[in-house]
């Protein structure tokens, strides 16, 4: 992991008395609401429909042991004991007081996190495959260039009053499980001619409204050129982006409306003037934070461990778990292995203070003191031995947390929606309640297999849903909740958005209907055919004559 | 309105002007984008006179003349609306101007360094403003972590200096 040197200590600390320093002066009058508010945002201080809501960065999804215990800690002291992960690898609490939150910070700032640019119009939490490390399809660990954009990023000075957010993705892997196609910029680790490592630039996707794939920019950039790059990336941006309507400010508009390649253009004239300057990258940057992501100290250890195949002989229910929970390693010998955070009927993406401490302690038990949050929702212990995984479900069953669902329906991502959230039309948490105990039944729900189910609360679309392969939408309809259905979306390296199917389902119907849809492709699928495969090779029509009758 | 400039509030001695008569009156005016671009055989004799771009303008309709401005004025609707951070980058690394860029608008202490870092180096401020509470603010970090229109060396390349420095000495 990375560790912070003085400087980026220094800066976190300077961080906190700053926002100290801002909260005392609003509240003493010298900042109104209205300059308070930008300047909160930036530190993912949000007022909710409730309370103040504090989000704090999890940067790419990467947490040591400590910090989980932090979090824990924070969640109890100053929260009501539980904080909620996010799609953006984040974590938010959202009971905190405002005068206590320069308190959070500065408990923060000793396990070296913040909450610096959670929210607000500027570059947010970088992502990346939550994976990345461990993962077996891996050209390089996104995360060294993920921690070089971060402190790119932190605090830059042109970049911190933009049109509207900007979020980037990172993958390194051949999977794309950080969807980096519906981000501002999303990149990709490639190989060049030389065999060395440089980037594909992709820009201008995104969800919320106007749901977007994003477009390929450029073929391959060097290393050294990712900063000048990113930096005439956002110039232009920044330049042109459209100010008029919040809701034609992202990138993606900028670059739907001129188009790809004069957007290209203008990111290429513009990176030709600086790309020799200040910002190419040195060398030895590059190797001291590619050090800070060297693999631990893994045994050498057989590719099969006969005593964990024995146990998934023994016990089907450990058996049920590894098959949806576990993922390949590419250390022989190892697992990745991915902790729900949706039990049935449950609040996906909430954790208690317990089961945080619990997961950190098997963290450095099990897992070299590593844990990971998925843009699911769900957290990730990279680097468990095989022979460990036993006594890691063992474990997690005792906090609840060993719910075997992650990729199936079970495992939902939704926004907070209307029990939360401020701009929310419809509620998210109750239908994603719902839906998981409707599909409780592990038989049932390990049949179904493969698919993604995403909630969306308002056409903001935070719960990803046009790219669930299943998306619910809630909107509000003369004041009564109703809930539109998209099918076709997929997230991956074969991004798409979905289709909406027909009109929508009242709350009380919208269960029904998705059960409606899980029947008929049960009915209609061919051997081992994934629920997205069969709606590619029949289309929605099988499904919407279920839905709606034949016409 | 005052301005802060060099650590200090001081009078503001320009004065902004709409028409070419009051433009060639004595003292330092500054005209708008048009009436410059109008005007600039006429304007161009003057020794005191200042451009007022707005945000959304090119600021290389400017990259000829910047012998002959002595300031250009960056104008923010609201604290909020970033393009003019842009502006002053281009129009100090890249133009090299180095006359004096300043700052229009409800911009607020917190955003000073930023300011100060993109190549502004003067704000209209209110005459009571708090000049403890803008300097704190440009002082606050000893650390940055991208090349801007200052001086200051990003992190990245500090690092290495320090240690090429240490391993010299």
């Amino acid at each position: 992991m990375y560790v912070y040197d003085e400087l980026d200590r220094g800066l976190v600390n300077e961080r906190v008395e700053e926002f100290r320093d801002q909260v005392s002066r609003r509240i003493s009058g010298e900042l109104t609401e209205e300059q308070f508010r930008p300047l909160r945002l930036m530190n993912g201080l949000y007022l909710q429909l409730h309370a103040y809501m504090l989000r704090v960065a999890v940067p790419y999804g990467v947490l040591s042991s400590t910090q989980m215990r932090k979090l824990a800690r924070i969640a109890r002291v100053y929260d009501r004991g539980y904080g909620h992960f996010t799609t953006r690898q984040n974590i938010q609490f959202n009971w905190p007081k405002l005068e206590e939150t320069p308190d959070i910070l500065a408990e923060l700032a000793e396990v070296e996190m913040h909450a610096i640019q959670t929210s607000g119009n500027c570059i947010r939490n970088t992502t990346a495959d939550q994976f990345a490390g461990a993962a077996a399809d891996e050209l390089e660990d996104p995360r060294i260039w993920c921690e070089i954009i971060r402190q790119w990023s932190t605090f830059h000075p042109e970049f911190t009053f933009l049109p509207r957010k900007f979020k980037i993705a990172v993958t390194g892997a051949v999977s794309d499980r950080a969807a980096i196609k519906v981000h501002d910029i999303g990149i990709v680790l490639v190989q060049g001619a030389d065999g060395e490592v440089g980037f594909e630039i992709w820009a201008g996707g995104g969800l919320g409204r106007t749901p977007m794939i994003a477009k390929k920019i450029r073929e391959f950039l060097l290393a050294a050129d990712l900063l000048s790059y990113l930096e005439a990336m956002l110039r232009v941006y920044n330049r042109f982006g459209r100010r008029d309507n919040k809701y034609k400010a992202r990138i993606k508009i900028l670059v739907h409306e001129i188009g790809a390649d004069a957007y290209r253009d203008a990111v290429e004239a513009e990176w030709a003037d600086i790309r020799d300057g200040a910002l190419a990258l040195p060398a030895q940057e590059i190797s001291r934070i590619r050090k800070a992501f060297t693999p631990p100290a893994f045994e050498v250890l057989d590719a099969v461990s006969t005593a964990f195949e024995a146990r998934k002989f023994e016990d089907r229910g450990f058996a049920r778990w590894v098959a949806s929970n576990v993922r390949r390693h590419k250390v022989a010998g190892y697992a990745i292995a991915n902790i729900s955070l949706k039990p049935a009927g449950g609040i996906p993406g909430d954790a208690t203070a317990e089961q945080m401490d619990a997961v950190a302690e098997y963290a450095d038990r099990w897992s070299f003191g590593e844990v990971r949050v998925a843009h699911e929702q769900n957290l990730v212990l990279p680097h468990v031995r095989q022979d460990d995984l036993y006594d890691l479900w063992l474990a997690l069953g005792s906090v609840e947390l060993d719910a075997p669902n992650i990729g199936t329906l079970g495992d939902i991502i939704a926004c907070p929606g209307m029990d939360y959230c401020s701009l929310a039309t419809a509620r998210s948490i109750p239908v994603a309640q719902q839906i998981s105990e409707r599909f409780a039944d592990l038989e049932r729900l390990h049949d179904i297999g493969s698919i993604s189910l995403n909630i969306s609360g308002c056409i903001n679309a935070c719960g990803h849903h046009h790219v669930g392969n299943i998306g619910i939408l809630g909107v509000d309809k003369k004041g009564e909740e109703f809930y539109q259905i998209t099918l076709g979306g997929q997230a991956d390296e074969n991004a798409a958005i979905g289709r909406i199917i027909g009109p929508g389902f009242a709350s009380d119907a919208i269960v029904d209907a998705i059960e409606t849809i899980i029947e008929t492709y049960l009915s209609v699928r061919q051997d081992g055919e994934s629920f997205i495969a069969t709606l590619n090779r029949l289309g929605q029509t099988p499904f919407k004559e279920a839905l709606y009758g034949t016409a | 309105m005052a301005l802060l400039k060099n650590g200090r509030l001081i009078q503001d001695r320009w004065t902004t002007v709409d028409t070419l008569t009051d433009a060639l009156k004595p003292g330092g005016v500054l005209v708008p984008l048009d009436l410059w671009l109008a005007e600039r055989d006429t304007l161009r004799g003057k020794s005191a006179v200042g451009v007022i771009l707005p945000n959304d303008a090119d600021p290389d309709l400017l990259a000829d003349d910047d012998d002959r401005i002595a300031a250009i004025v960056l104008t923010f609707p609201s604290m909020v609306d970033g393009r003019a951070f842009s502006q002053a980058r281009l129009i100090r690394e890249r133009f090299g101007f180095d006359g004096e860029i300043r700052a229009r608008g409800p911009v607020i202490a917190d955003q000073y360094l930023y300011l100060l870092r993109c190549g502004v180096d003067a704000v209209e401020v209110p005459d009571d403003t708090n000049v403890e509470s803008w300097l704190r603010n440009a002082r606050r970090f000893s650390t940055v972590y991208q090349p801007a229109a200052d001086d200051r060396v990003p992190a990245y390349r500090r690092r290495h200096l320090v240690a090429a420095s240490a391993i010299a000495s």
